[in-house]
């Protein structure tokens, strides 16, 4: 079996087989196989009946890669000799190597092998359980060593994760120590108290006095200017005794003083700040003799960006409201004289005075509800027109949403319909025109081309291919 | 070239009739595909070697009847020609 049997073995055998002396068979099988090579050579094909048919074939020139240097070069063509052995040979191949296996050559050989082995394991246990064992024994040894080093591994994680952990809990505790102990609580709290008065002091003080400045100032400007009296006259009417309502004044004024107003605000923006700043500094000198804390302090300042986040955030609201008001008066004033021409704003505007009350609750907790009651105490005109337009901006929001909505709800039901609509339409059948496919149709009709099957399944054509101009096809 | 003819061939070459030469090929190739058939390979100096090969079971699809075949594996005589020889025919 898979012997290499070599010229003289295939010439002996012949010798063999045919009764002929081994020197007449070994020239016949010489002249035989020279004269093969020699018909090759000529560049002709030959057949030998019981092997195959020898071929010369010829191989081109094919370029390839050098894998270390990656240089292209090419593989130069030459003559190859093919061979393609006869069918008869190949059957007769397969059925000789079928035949054996099947004869109980190969098959049985394998279960000799595997049956012995289980026999013999029982018979001659003495001779077999030594190197079983042997074998076994270092498998169970090396086992421990591995259970060994896991567990060493599992301490050495396990030691010093409850170290870490401990520290923590440690820093954590005495943390908890130092927060938990009431006199140092209330004393930051009592700080903070004061602090937030002192704030809440400075910031009012400082509106005020702008506040007073400013309307000094805008009276000076107005005289100076020389305005017309009778604006002058209700402006200061509208500021000081805050019940001039009259629209053409209230709206000249509001946008006046929404100017002046922006100024102030930018102007108390910058007192709170140095009111801060020395509140925050105040705070400094208190904490520093008395306690070392890593929290309070983080406390502290975070309780005084929380406030100045909230003050701006109600500066900005402020601002808002006062540009919208001024929006919302230029657009009154440009709708009157037009006698009202749009629709959405009536209803804004006669929603106005029902819902006053309910919208300025919601808007209250977004601010600081002391604060805007801060404002209204100094600017009782600022507060009564920051209660109106506060109204106003938010019924118009939802109102624009309903609005938007209901755009929304008669968009929708628009866009279904049309399709809806579009397939009736469809005709039912089609006539065919010049240059007209079945697969065009289909294109024209459905959108796609796969709807060409649907059409041939209901119709009947004699060549789908080439239907004649003027025939009518059914559509699905 | 057809066996015939190669066989004339041979037959003029080494001197023996036609007929013993047709013996003699066809003993030789059955030797060689005997040799073949137990799973040897037959190497023949300055012309090349023959060994058997296996091929193995493959699955084809025949597209008209859209079936899938299975084809059995099977083994197959397979000639590879000596470097002589390859050198010879590229000689020229």
């Amino acid at each position: 079996m898979n012997e290499k049997l070599s010229f003289q073995n295939i010439t002996d055998k012949l010798a063999q087989e045919s009764g002929v002396s081994k020197k007449m068979a070994e020239t016949f099988s010489k002249a035989f196989f020279d004269t093969i090579v020699e018909t090759l050579s000529t560049g002709d094909s030959i057949k030998i009946k019981g092997l195959g048919t020898f071929k010369l074939v010829e191989v081109g020139d094919r370029e390839s890669v050098n894998v270390s240097t990656g240089m292209r070069f090419v593989i130069p063509g030459y003559k190859k000799v093919a061979f393609t052995a006869e069918d008869s040979v190949v059957e007769e191949l397969n059925a000789r190597t079928e035949a054996p296996a099947s004869d109980s050559t190969e098959t049985p050989v394998e279960v000799e092998v595997s049956e012995p082995v289980a026999a013999e394991v029982p018979e001659e246990a003495p001779v077999e359980e030594v190197p079983v064992v042997e074998e076994e024994a270092p498998v169970v040894e090396e086992v421990p060593v591995e259970v060994e080093k896991e567990e060493d591994i599992d301490t050495l994680i396990q030691v010093p994760e409850p170290e870490q952990v401990e520290q923590p809990q440690d820093a954590f505790a005495g943390i908890d120590m130092l927060i938990s102990t009431p006199e140092s609580m209330e004393e930051i709290r009592q700080q903070y108290e004061e602090a937030k008065a002192k704030m809440e002091t400075a910031v009012e003080e400082a509106r005020k006095a702008n506040a007073e400045k400013l309307r000094l100032e805008r009276l000076l400007e107005r005289m100076e200017n020389n305005v017309e009296p009778e604006m002058v006259a209700h402006t200061e009417r509208a500021e000081v005794q805050n019940t001039d309502d009259s629209a053409d004044t209230a709206q000249e004024t509001a946008q006046e003083e929404n100017s002046n107003k922006i100024e102030a605000v930018d102007k108390t923006d910058t007192t709170d700040e140095e009111a801060k700043r020395q509140e925050a500094f105040n705070r400094v000198m208190m904490e520093q003799p008395k306690q070392q804390e890593p929290e309070p302090p983080s406390e502290k300042t975070s309780n005084r960006n929380v406030w100045m986040t909230l003050l701006v955030v109600f500066l900005v609201a402020v601002l808002g409201v006062f540009v919208y008001m001024i929006y919302r008066n230029i657009e009154a004033v440009e709708k009157v004289p037009t006698e009202q021409t749009t629709k959405p704003s009536k209803p804004v505007q006669s929603q106005k005075p029902s819902k006053p009350a309910q919208p300025a609750q919601p808007s209250a907790p977004k601010v600081d509800k002391d604060s805007v009651e801060k404002v209204q105490k100094e600017d009782s005109i600022k507060a009564s027109k920051v209660d109106t337009s506060k109204p106003q901006k938010e019924e118009t929001q939802p109102n624009a949403k309903k609005i938007e909505e209901k755009k929304q709800d008669t968009k929708k039901p628009v866009e279904v319909k049309k399709p809806e609509e579009k397939k009736p339409e469809r005709p039912k059948t089609h006539r065919m025109q010049r240059g007209e496919s079945l697969t065009r149709i289909s294109q024209k009709y459905y959108g796609t081309k796969d709807s060409v099957r649907a059409i041939l399944r209901i119709n009947t054509f004699a060549n789908p291919d080439n239907i004649p101009v003027g025939a009518v096809v059914k559509l699905p | 070239m057809t066996n015939k003819e190669f066989l004339e061939k041979v037959s003029r070459k080494t001197n023996i009739e036609m007929d013993k030469v047709k013996d003699l090929s066809s003993s030789l190739a059955s030797a060689v595909l005997e040799a073949i058939a137990q799973g040897n390979s037959v190497t023949i100096q300055g012309f090349g070697s023959f060994e058997p090969r296996e091929k193995a079971s493959r699955r084809i699809y025949n597209p008209t009847t859209k079936t899938y075949l299975v084809v059995p594996s099977k083994t197959t005589l397979s000639y590879k020609m000596s470097a002589a020889l390859k050198t010879q025919l590229n000689k020229q």
